[in-house]
């Protein structure tokens, strides 16, 4: 989905979507080793499900913290640009360098940014499937597809 | 009967005997006891019943729509720590692993000595215990569920550290080793009050009402005639309409965190004790990346666990979750964390619950949800260190290339004992312990003088009619999984009221 295609989803959640998605392409770049990556995840409208999944206070927790990445970035990174105006690459590191802050606001932060992305890309069906996630137990109703192999548990306890 | 949305959308006002708030461990439990006594029983529960057609393997959708703040909850204090608490018909139970631990003998006793309450060590608590496992047939894990996951923390911990631990004992029958348990158990297998009590409760007449979230306790002098509160949607979280149930009893077991709120919410607070104390299991968890395929989606959830022997209260257990719940901390952003993906399938997950020196408060928002603070005592790091330090040396010599913990200024990928002497760096501080704490307790506490607002029958001092029957009555942590005591406890309190012996 293109951030055109999202601009009905209200004034505060448009003006997140840049920030989710600088976030998401930050967290899970394009790569060339063939694991999905933010796009083929879609990671933006699959955070726009979720955020509209939520009650109304943790949803405008989490709209705040994408907008406080997207514009505090302008005075809590060296050049003064907005997060998503960063090149991908200084994305990752700036996520890199809060988490690792002894500032403890700033690993808050770095931590809820990637607990954020990271629920949406492992919950993909693709990154299941590409770490090779199954389940022993059918269920035929889940929207969310992953393999199963039912003979599993017997043939671990065969294994020595 | 149970009423969802559709049923109750309009409001409803009811009378009856008993009023329970709540319908996970403690309220199911009580509800069924005094159902059983033949009383008029409504049981109301804030969030939705969960249907097998709602339950899916998407964990970020499935906390968004069963868990109190969409699966965002987040105790402050000395941390920011997250704290899932199921919002649903069935509670925690319908999410957690089933495990059924009867406290510990010294917990027991320590319990008896800080309260004055004979209960904690007399044989009516042990019956309890009793009826409660034989409802729920609570078994060991079978070996044949363990998987490879389990058995490797166990020869960790067993063969390494010569800790005797052993299959957990859960209230689980014919569990086929999914590892689901926190999107709920699509098999039906595992025995959550949902399964085990509510259609019981239904037999005997008791009303159950969903979506129906309780305000405030009504009174009359210091007499609790009922409750009041709203119905509201689960997916759009709007108010619907206003419901009252009027009664000669109410039973609040919303929670730790919720029964204070809704105390304090009504002006009941004896002694200003209500929701001054709260405590939490501390501890640490980490993953050990095999040289083997472990395959650690396959396997019971929580299959096998030990206490720890050198270190008094902490508790070693396996464990899994969904990838997208499991890895929200776990190693780095970017390239870095992609390129690691191919090790999921070699993981094994060890997490530590320690009984530590914790104090908290919970307090009412301005919105009605309850605001958690915890402060951690720093005596806490060094036995959770020490335990994580052993648990790493053995997870190595059992094969892992290395360990993983997450804790900022220890060695990031340790895989020799110099590395995993970083744990006892003095430099790591009760701040930097990353845990999710679930296992909460002790918000109205049980005691015998008014330090606690609640009395020994689970009463609370002041108000006639008044009990309250879940963890929030814990005087301390429980030193293992809280639902058995939960349940043992809500049992007796309600066999009282309902004038059933506590003894078979």
């Amino acid at each position: 989905m293109t951030l055109g295609a999202l601009s009905s989803h209200g004034f505060w959640m448009n003006r997140a979507l840049p920030s989710i998605a600088a976030l998401s392409e930050a967290t899970f770049p394009e790569n060339e080793i063939g694991a999905p990556d933010w796009k083929s995840t879609q990671m933006l409208d699959r955070t726009v499900e979720y955020l509209h999944e939520l009650p109304p206070p943790q949803r405008r927790l989490l709209l705040l913290l994408f907008l406080f990445v997207e514009f505090a970035s302008i005075f809590l990174v060296v050049g003064f640009r907005r997060f998503s105006k960063l090149s991908a690459l200084r994305r990752s590191a700036v996520i890199r360098g809060w988490r690792r802050s002894t500032f403890f606001p700033f690993r808050v932060l770095g931590d809820a940014v990637k607990a954020t992305t990271t629920m949406m890309y492992m919950s993909h069906p693709s990154v299941v499937e590409h770490i090779g996630e199954y389940r022993v137990c059918d269920w035929p109703s889940d929207p969310a597809k992953i393999a199963v192999k039912d003979d599993a548990l017997t043939k671990m306890q065969e294994t020595p | 009967m149970i009423y969802g949305l559709d049923d109750v959308r309009q409001g409803f006002d009811v009378e009856c005997d008993t009023v329970v708030v709540g319908s996970g461990a403690g309220g199911a439990v009580a509800a069924l006891n005094l159902a059983t006594a033949g009383q008029r029983v409504v049981v109301l529960e804030a969030g939705p019943r969960v249907r097998y057609e709602d339950m899916t393997r998407n964990a970020p959708l499935f906390l968004a729509r069963h868990f109190w703040d969409g699966g965002l909850r987040l105790i402050g204090g000395t941390t920011q720590s997250p704290s899932l608490q199921a919002r649903c018909l069935g509670g925690g139970t319908v999410v957690n692993s089933a495990i059924m631990l009867k406290l510990p003998r010294w917990v027991r006793e320590e319990w008896q000595l800080e309260t004055g309450i004979g209960l904690f060590t007399g044989p009516e608590l042990e019956a309890a215990y009793e009826r409660v496992f034989t409802r729920c047939k609570v078994s060991p894990t079978p070996m044949a569920v363990l998987g490879r996951r389990n058995l490797i923390v166990r020869d960790a911990i067993e063969g390494k550290l010569g800790i005797r631990g052993g299959p957990l004992p859960r209230a689980v029958q014919g569990c086929d080793g999914c590892s689901d348990c926190l999107t709920g158990c699509v098999g039906g297998h595992k025995q959550s009050v949902d399964r085990s009590y509510l259609p019981s409760n239904e037999q005997h007449g008791a009303e159950i009402y969903t979506c129906a979230e309780v305000d405030g306790v009504m009174t009359s002098g210091a007499r609790a005639v009922g409750v009041t509160g709203h119905v509201i949607d689960p997916r759009g979280y709007r108010k619907l309409a206003r419901f009252s149930v009027r009664a000669k009893t109410v039973i609040l077991s919303a929670g730790t965190m919720h029964t204070p709120v809704i105390l304090q919410r009504s002006g009941i607070n004896p002694g200003g004790a209500v929701g001054a104390t709260m405590f939490c299991h501390v501890g640490g968890g980490m993953v050990g990346i095999m040289e083997e395929v472990v395959d650690p989606w396959v396997g019971a959830t929580q299959g096998w666990g030990a206490i720890s022997k050198d270190i008094k209260g902490l508790k070693y257990e396996g464990l899994w979750a969904s990838p997208s719940v499991l890895m929200v901390r776990w190693g780095d952003v970017g390239l870095p964390f992609i390129e690691r993906l191919h090790e999921v399938k070699h993981a094994t997950v060890v997490a530590l619950v320690y009984r530590g020196k914790v104090r908290g408060t919970v307090k009412a928002k301005r919105n009605g949800m309850p605001s958690m603070r915890l402060w951690i005592d720093e005596s806490n790091v060094s036995p959770i260190a020490r335990g994580m330090k052993a648990a790493a040396d053995a997870l190595l010599q059992v094969g892992a290339r290395y360990v993983h913990t997450g804790l900022p200024g220890v060695v990031d990928e340790m895989r020799s004992e110099k590395d995993t002497a970083s744990l006892l760096s003095p430099r790591l501080k009760a701040k930097h312990l990353t845990m999710t704490l679930n296992h909460t307790f002790g918000s109205c506490r049980m005691t015998t003088d008014a330090t606690g607002p609640v009395d020994p029958n689970g009463k609370v001092r002041g108000i006639e009619g008044l009990y309250v029957c879940d963890a929030s009555v814990f005087p301390s942590p429980s030193a293992v999984n809280p639902q058995a005591t939960i349940m043992a406890l809500a049992d007796i309190t309600s066999r009282r009221l309902a004038e059933l012996p506590l003894l078979d």
